[in-house]
């Protein structure tokens, strides 16, 4: 897992998942908006993580797979890219999926 | 807030290179084409407003949160 820190605030961040660990086939069309916003010159550029939604109850984690953070390595910019026609959901349950286990 | 009457059919040009079109309408349902470039984003509003607000469910205070982290285990293999 990784953080997206605020700088502007540090009393936010979002925790960040690989969300090629738990839907090995994720995957989306970046429009051509937000590639050229981000300044990606090659696909190599790009790399995708989705926001955890934390929750009291480890089993209620779950991961927004509908609106993932594009990241671009050249450039270091990144946005949030809501795949409208897609049928990812916005709530996926990662727990079960990762294989992790609450320690009491 | 412009607000324009439109039978089926009829559209709307926005700067010219936007077109918002009813194509039908069925009770409460009605179907909008929208032509628009590539370059113009376009997305329901009430999901907008999900994503928006399932990102302000995410945000963690980092004090608070690594708490939950670490509650977190990966089971013996």
């Amino acid at each position: 897992m990784e953080w997206l820190q605020s700088v502007e605030d540090p009393d936010i961040a979002l925790p960040l998942l690989e969300p090629f660990l738990f839907e090995p086939d994720f995957g989306f069309e970046l429009p051509d908006r937000d590639a050229e916003e981000l300044g990606m010159e090659s696909p190599e550029d790009a790399f995708v993580r989705c926001i955890l939604t934390l929750r009291e109850v480890p089993e209620d984690i779950t991961a927004n797979l509908l609106a993932p953070i594009v990241f671009c390595r050249r450039t270091h910019l990144a946005r949030q890219v809501v795949l409208q026609e897609s049928e990812y959901a916005l709530r996926r349950p990662v727990f079960t999926m990762l294989g992790l286990a609450a320690s009491a | 807030m412009l607000i324009l009457t439109r039978k089926v059919e009829q559209g709307i040009v926005i700067n010219n290179d936007v077109i918002v079109r009813v194509l039908s309408i069925d009770g409460e349902r009605v179907k909008i084409g929208i032509d628009a470039p590539r370059s113009i984003s376009v997305l329901r509003e009430e999901l907008l407003a999900e994503v928006a607000g399932e990102n302000r469910e995410a945000v963690v205070r980092p004090s608070v949160g690594t708490d939950q982290l670490r509650r977190l285990r990966r089971p013996p293999q």
